[in-house]
């Protein structure tokens, strides 16, 4: 036995199928779109369904879809339609044309260089009979060998052709149609509630219906003054193409119910008469197909008929011979609305409607409710479609007098009646047709804009002739409506949750109905023209103006919905605002544009005038009738053409870009039904679609101890129930599953459509070194996807030790105080702390971490040779290298000369040499100064960091008279890896330096700041001054925790670091058993701490301690000495009257709960807004619960603080997800912001826990670089220092 | 007079494509101009009156032919004037726009000699309740429409009709009033006279 196998794998919009049999090789081949017209404008093709015989037919592939493509030689094939079936069968490739197989040459970056006309116009058969078109089949033929085979491409895999050649709709078909005219017997009429003065019928039928099966049903409902054989148009064209047309009599003058009585009476009547062979000498028995019944009706007809269905619906009225179902079509033409939204309503009905714009009967008048034809197409809740066509009359959609026409308006096109029966007939073919046939090219003439694609036998040329489509897929399934402005009235937040911001003008949203009497343009009426919905209606939509200025307005696509590649198109309607002056400032089509954006920032826009024609503008009857809504659909592979990199599985944003930019300068338009589209037919069986977020989980280096989270998540795309388990693959005494802490399996749950996401969080917590591995299995009812593997992977490590480079400046102006230290001694303190935070190499390991200094002035060489770091090292180097000798020696860091930043940077960075794959590499560079000396920052950087793409550069500003906004340039670790310290060293930010360096280790050893502010301490008192707290809590695995003070000061207090129970931490303490370790040096004491497991969570969850205890010894005397004494003068704050000394502490945590924040801006210039963002997460799992601030301190003018939104506000992609935004503004003043975070969150297991960062943001241009020293020598060394010499003699004669 | 007929089929036309254009609707309450025929009749089997809202099952009633203002009964889709008489609404079986003459029914037993024949607001006859009926002859009274005097009634009363059903009496007298006094509607005669599905064509 030979067992076909097929398999399906979407590929955004296009899919890749394995063809063939098992028995055989499999083949790939990727089925897309391909026939279709080219444009002149982007996307460049558009890919259709239908295309009129008389035109040709051209083939396009886009090389950044495809890139197998390109540079291929292929033969094109046009083929006679295969079903999939078929092309299982038979892959034989026999091209229709005369011609032959075309051969052409793929190749370049454009669809429209790749686009191929491969038929002329009527060249292609197109005599489908009854059918709308020929079906043909597109391959091409990638390596020629004269088979659908692997690599090829085809559009038409499935059962529907690639394209159809289209005859014209508004000719007669091929069949003979025999017409009869008969009254219903008044006792059949009686017993079906025909009134006996309505019995009347004429019918239309195939002559030769006897060699025929049973044929489509349509039922004609008059109008009001009408004669029911004038729809013998509609009757002979219908029959001509096998359907059996009746037009009746209709009961229409007491009203619309009796009309409605009289259709629902007349149905029943002919079918029973019809199969009991009364009707046409009994022509007709076992021909009708009673399941397949259109009713069309003409103005009061046309309402009857919604009226007839609404009783259907209702189950007011239980039919004879039909059910609700089998009523496939309803098309009111010109209806009248005189019973509104209770009864004269479709429902859920396919519905269609005609509208004509100079009807001088039913209207459409803002003044007259039940002459708006629209009300009946909006309340239609399933399948809908409205055609308008302007310059008719009421009288000319019938077949009887052509005068009056009952008709009013300008550029006519009538009498005579026939230009308005083309537009009837050519499209009445097609609509009903779709409807009961499931035609596939009928539903490009319900799609297109008309201007593009049209019936062939309506004229060219006609300028009069202005038709407009409406089209809705109703299906339950494939379609995600993004904004149908019902049920949100908020103008800021879309139907579907997503947030919508604008900046066009006048933007309202509201009931689509004019709230006055005419059509007048006036502010106070934004919904002027609108005439969808009377007062009793829900139809809403949104209206907005823009005026010689380019706008948008913008929907956010919910979290859930961002996979586009699950739809066909982005579908809306609108119309053009009726005599608003902005309509009327030209009367050319409206356009602009529509963009979408993914989740990288890559956008992609295109305009709706590029598939032919935009939004019409009302008819210019009276200066301006009523808004007619026309649908605008974009297939969504169209925004990827020409590479533009959009990725439609991850869209966050629908926008539309209006203005002289995008389209017409100005307009007026009124939106409704933003939505995606699939073009689902009304059979659509609904059916799940599992998609599986990562079927990798992969935890990549996780540290012995620590404990990090990722999660299966499972979404269902489908449409209906998805049933879902997920299992344990790895077999039980794997030893690799108690890599994993916890995992969570679940059998078998339902996720519904449009469901959130299913997520199963799976804990990896190394206890072993070493890669790891196990599998779980999705299973579930998607037949595409009834198992699936997910891998988790990680490897557990030791924590990873660090290279560190620090590059030192000593140039002449480090000589200089910076508020109460010189500036060379602050360094130094600062490069010792973070010589002293460096983790010993314990036993020589190679596990500790390594150091080496480089200094620089004009000149630069290495200071401190690069190696491990051990404690005896860590003592050698505080009394030599970083000694107070060395600061005085010019040998080694007297400061003198000039600053070459970037010389020091390529020596530093070589030291360091190449990346490496279990160490982090840091280089640390700090600068007091202008660069003046090549090679400088500019043209050395690049090549550091290509060099060594993992090297985590960090820059520090110390002062003013730096270059802010080279030293941001100079990082590539984000706003996290340049900090500026100011002049003033004093007070509050005495240790602002020390807390730099130690901010800058905790973040290269990934740890979180949890506080560390300096504080003034009264010392002019006896009792304990609790200096500060920080919280630990039980996901935290280490501490370091950093005291800093004066050390002279210390004579006049007692300072305790105290555990959360109350323990003072002192040498040879132990934490839940393990030891703390403890350093003292200079101005900081060093606390590192490990954490016990989190089952002795209660040694060190809690507020650990800085404790002051003044010893009462603070006199005048006192202070005067020990100031004496000190290296920090304090100057300017230590007052011996006052008793305040700065105290810093500061507290960094390895933590697997993290908080994250980043601080963005565009361009980095002031007046820029900036993009504050903070993310909560434990173990990698969001933590949405808490709040977030943020203090900005801008480089002039007093701190702002501002809140941080996760509400999906404020710039927040998504509400509660745990990512916390805002945008600040006040970005004037060009300079270094501070941006001090604060949250305040809740850890997975609810303990509340506080973390702190600090970002530096410069928004100022990037300072030039000096003109490059073609040698790149460093200046005359005896220059500078003279030039130093002089300087110094200035200001020694300044200070006299 | 066959012939006079015919002329008038053939002008009617003409006049309307020289005007092209639907007339307004006259102010309302309107009185019919003048009755011209008046004829009681009876039916063997009633049938189920759409012109109000009660939808009672009418036997016998009158045919009337009344000379109208013909923009008055020009058909239009929108709301009509609706023609009433006495307590009750008159089911128009014409239009009557072209020639000036509605054929209708009086439904039930009345005398119209002395009775208000009018036309009220345009709206749906199928909506007419008695309490709408009271409102428009209240309006009418006001505007001091006169009833049809006896004489006038007396002038124009025909004998008694009896059909077995409605069908029949549109079919046998309806027709013939409307090839007198709107010949210009003959399809509605014809149609009326169609031959009956199932039947074998009746010989006339």
């Amino acid at each position: 036995m030979r067992t076909t196998l097929q398999r399906w794998t979407i590929l955004a919009g296009a899919m890749v199928i394995l063809i063939g049999q098992v028995t055989t090789a499999t083949a790939q081949v990727t089925a897309t779109e391909l026939a279709g017209n080219e444009l002149s404008d982007y996307p460049f093709f558009e890919y259709v369904r239908a295309i009129n015989e008389n035109a040709p037919v051209r083939v396009a592939i886009d090389p950044t879809r495809f890139p197998d493509i390109s540079g291929e030689t292929c033969d094109i094939y046009v083929v006679a339609a295969k079903t999939a079936a078929q092309w299982t069968v038979d892959p034989s490739l026999t091209d229709v044309r005369a011609s032959g197989a075309q051969t052409e040459t793929f190749s370049g970056t454009t669809i429209q260089g790749n686009t191929f006309q491969i038929a002329a116009a009527s060249t292609l058969n197109a005599d489908a009979g009854t059918g709308l078109g020929v079906g043909y089949d597109v391959v091409v033929d990638v390596d020629q060998d004269g088979q659908l085979s692997s690599g090829d491409f085809i559009d038409g895999m499935g059962d529907d052709a690639g394209f159809y050649a289209v005859h014209d709709t508004t000719a007669a078909g091929p069949l003979a149609v025999t017409e009869t005219l008969y009254s219903i017997d008044p006792a059949v009429g009686a017993t079906f509630g025909i009134p006996a003065f309505k019995l009347a019928e004429d019918l239309y039928y195939p002559t030769d219906i006897a060699s025929m099966g049973q044929l489509p049903i349509i039922i004609i409902s008059r109008g009001n003054g009408h004669n029911y054989q004038w729809y013998d148009h509609i009757g002979n064209h219908m029959a001509s193409y096998g359907y059996i047309v009746m037009s009746h009599d209709n009961n229409t003058e007491p009203g619309v119910n009796t009309a409605a009585t009289t259709t629902l009476g007349h149905t029943d009547a002919f079918i029973d008469q019809a199969q009991s062979g009364a009707i046409a000498g009994g022509a007709l028995v076992g021909h009708l197909d009673t399941s397949r019944i259109t009713w069309i009706g003409h103005s009061r007809g046309g309402e009857g008929v919604a009226i007839a269905y609404d009783r259907l619906f209702d189950g007011t009225h239980t039919p004879t011979h039909f059910t609700k179902d089998d009523i496939r079509l309803i098309s009111s033409m010109l209806p009248t609305d005189f019973e509104g939204t209770s009864t004269t309503n479709p429902h859920d009905a396919n519905y269609h409607l005609w509208t004509a714009s100079g009807d001088a009967d039913v209207n459409g008048s803002a003044g007259c409710d039940l002459c708006q034809t629209f009300h009946i197409h909006d309340r239609a809740t399933g399948y809908r479609q409205s055609t308008v066509v302007q310059g008719t009359g009421h009288a000319w959609f019938h077949d009887g007098p052509e005068v009056p026409g009952v008709f009013t308006g300008p550029c006519s096109i009538g009498p005579t009646n026939d230009l308005t029966h083309l537009i009837q007939l050519g499209y009445f073919l097609p609509l009903i047709k779709h409807y009961n046939e499931a035609n596939v090219p009928a539903l490009d003439f319900l799609t297109r804009q008309y201007k593009s694609f049209r019936p062939i036998g309506v004229p060219n040329g006609n300028p009069c002739i202005v038709v407009t489509h409406e089209y809705r897929n109703g299906s339950p399934v494939g379609n995600f409506v993004l904004d149908d402005f019902q049920s949100q009235p908020n103008t800021g937040i879309s139907s579907s949750g997503g947030t919508v911001s604008f900046d066009v003008d006048n933007l309202s949203e509201d009931r689509l109905d004019d709230s006055n009497g005419d059509f007048t343009w006036a502010a106070t009426d934004p919904f002027n023209g609108a005439t969808q919905a009377s007062s009793s209606d829900s139809s809403r939509g949104l209206v907005f103006d823009w005026t010689d200025n380019d706008r948008f307005c913008e929907w956010r696509v919910p979290t859930t919905r961002r996979n586009f590649t699950l739809y066909d198109y982005l579908s809306f309607r609108a119309a053009q605002g009726t005599q608003h002056p902005n309509t009327l400032a030209s009367t050319d089509d409206l356009t602009f544009s529509v963009t979408l954006r993914d989740i990288a920032g890559t956008t992609q826009s295109i305009n709706i005038g590029a598939y032919g024609g935009g939004i019409e503008q009302p008819y210019d009857r009276s200066g301006g009738w009523h808004n007619e809504m026309e649908t605008v659909r974009i297939r969504l592979t169209d925004f990827q053409n020409n590479g533009s990199g959009l990725n439609l599985n991850e869209i966050v944003a629908v926008r539309f870009d209006v203005g002289p930019s995008h389209g017409s300068s100005r307009g007026r338009i009124v939106v409704d039904d933003l939505m995606l589209t699939s073009d689902r037919p009304v059979s659509a069986t609904p059916r799940p679609k599992l998609r599986i977020a990562d079927t990798t989980l992969d935890y990549g280096d996780v540290e012995l101890g620590f404990a990090f989270s990722k999660a299966i998540i499972l979404y269902n795309d489908g449409d209906a129930d998805l049933e879902v388990a997920v299992t344990l693959a790895t077999p039980a005494g794997d030893p690799d599953l108690s890599q994993w802490s916890d995992l969570n399996e679940i059998s078998t749950v339902i996720i519904g459509p449009g469901d959130p996401p299913l997520t199963l969080a799976q804990v990896y917590e190394p206890v072993a070194l070493g890669p790891h591995m196990i599998q779980m299995t999705v299973t579930s009812n998607d037949p595409t996807a009834a198992s699936t593997t997910v891998t988790l992977t990680g490897t557990g490590v030791t924590p990873v030790p660090i290279d560190t480079m620090l590059v030192l400046d000593r140039s002449g102006s480090m000589s200089d105080p910076a508020g109460d230290r010189i500036k060379i001694q602050a360094l130094r303190d600062a490069a010792m702390l973070y010589t002293d935070l460096l983790r010993e190499d314990v036993g020589g390991t190679g596990t500790g971490d390594k150091l080496g200094f480089w200094k620089y002035n004009h000149t630069n060489s290495l200071y401190l040779p690069f190696d491990f770091i051990t404690d005896p090292r860590k003592n050698a180097i505080a009394f030599s290298e970083l000694s107070d000798a060395a600061l005085t020696d010019a040998g080694r860091l007297l400061p003198s000369g000039a600053t070459g930043i970037g010389g020091a940077m390529q020596g530093a960075a070589g030291v360091l040499g190449g990346p490496l794959s279990d160490r982090k590499q840091v280089l640390v560079v700090l600068t007091d100064g202008k660069e003046n000396v090549a090679p400088y920052i500019a043209s050395v950087t690049g090549p550091i960091q290509s060099a060594n793409p993992n090297l985590q550069l960090y820059s520090v500003g110390l002062g003013s008279n730096i270059e802010a906004g080279k030293l941001q340039a100079i990082t590539n670790m984000g706003t996290e890896g340049y900090h500026q310290v100011s002049d003033a060293l004093t007070g509050e930010s005495l240790f602002d330096l020390e807390a730099f360096y130690f901010k800058i280790f905790s973040n290269a050893t990934g740890m979180d700041l949890v506080v560390d502010p300096t504080h003034v301490v009264d010392l002019k008192g006896t009792k304990p001054i609790l200096v500060d707290t920080a919280r630990v809590i039980s996901s935290d695995r280490s501490a370091n925790f950093l005291v800093l003070d004066d050390p002279v000061l210390r004579r006049f207090y007692d300072i305790e670091f105290v555990s959360p129970k109350g323990q003072v931490i002192v040498p040879g303490v132990t934490i839940g058993g393990i030891p703390v370790h403890q350093a003292q040096r200079r101005t900081y004491s060093i606390y590192r701490i490990i954490f016990p497991d989190a089952t002795q969570a209660h040694t060190y969850v809690g507020d650990w301690m800085l404790r002051l205890t003044p010893n009462g010894k603070w006199s005048r005397e006192a202070v005067k000495r020990a100031l004496e004494e000190g290296e920090i003068r304090h100057s300017s704050f230590i007052n011996p009257h006052r008793g305040l000394v700065p105290v810093g502490f500061a507290a960094a945590v390895a933590s697997n709960y993290h908080l994250a924040v980043s601080v963005s801006a565009k361009d980095y210039l002031p007046g820029n807004e900036v993009l504050l963002e903070a993310r909560l997460t434990d173990r990698g799992v969001p933590m949405p619960k808490g709040k977030v601030t943020a203090t900005i301190t801008p480089p002039k003018g007093s701190p702002q603080r501002i809140e941080l939104y996760d509400d999906g506000t404020h710039g927040d992609a998504t509400a509660h997800d745990g990512e916390w935004s805002n945008r600040f503004t006040r970005t004037r003043a060009a300079g270094s912001y501070r941006v001090h975070f604060r949250s305040v969150g809740h850890n997975d297991r609810g303990e509340l826990a506080p973390r702190e960062a600090t970002r530096f943001v410069t928004l100022k241009r990037i300072e030039p670089t000096p003109k490059e020293d073609p040698k790149g020598d460093p200046k005359d060394e005896r220059v500078l220092l003279l030039l130093e010499d002089i300087q110094k003699q200035l200001k020694e004669l300044r200070r006299q | 007079m066959r012939t006079l007929y015919l002329s008038l089929a053939v002008l009617v036309p003409a006049v309307a494509a020289a005007q092209d254009e639907v007339p307004k609707i006259p102010r309302t309450p309107a009185a019919v101009t003048e009755v011209v025929h008046v004829q009681p009749f009876r039916l063997a089997q009633g049938y189920r009156n759409d012109w109000s809202q009660k939808k009672e099952v009418i036997s016998s009633g009158s045919l009337v032919v009344l000379k109208v203002d013909p923009a008055l009964v020009y058909p239009r889709n929108a709301a009509e004037p609706v023609l009433y008489a006495g307590d009750r609404t008159v089911q128009r079986l014409n239009h009557g726009h072209q020639s000036g003459h509605v054929i209708g029914i009086v439904p039930g037993e009345m005398d119209l000699a002395g009775t208000l024949i009018w036309f009220g607001q345009p709206g749906l006859p199928e909506r007419v309740t008695e309490r709408t009926i009271r409102a428009e002859r209240a309006m009418a009274e006001e505007a001091k429409l006169q009833p049809v005097s006896a004489e006038a009634v007396k002038r124009v009363q025909q004998e008694p009709v009896e059909a077995a059903h409605l069908s029949d009496l549109l079919r046998d007298h309806v027709a013939e009033l409307v090839l007198k006094y709107s010949p210009e509607e003959k399809s509605l005669v014809e149609t009326w006279r169609l031959p009956v599905a199932g039947r074998q064509p009746k010989q006339r």
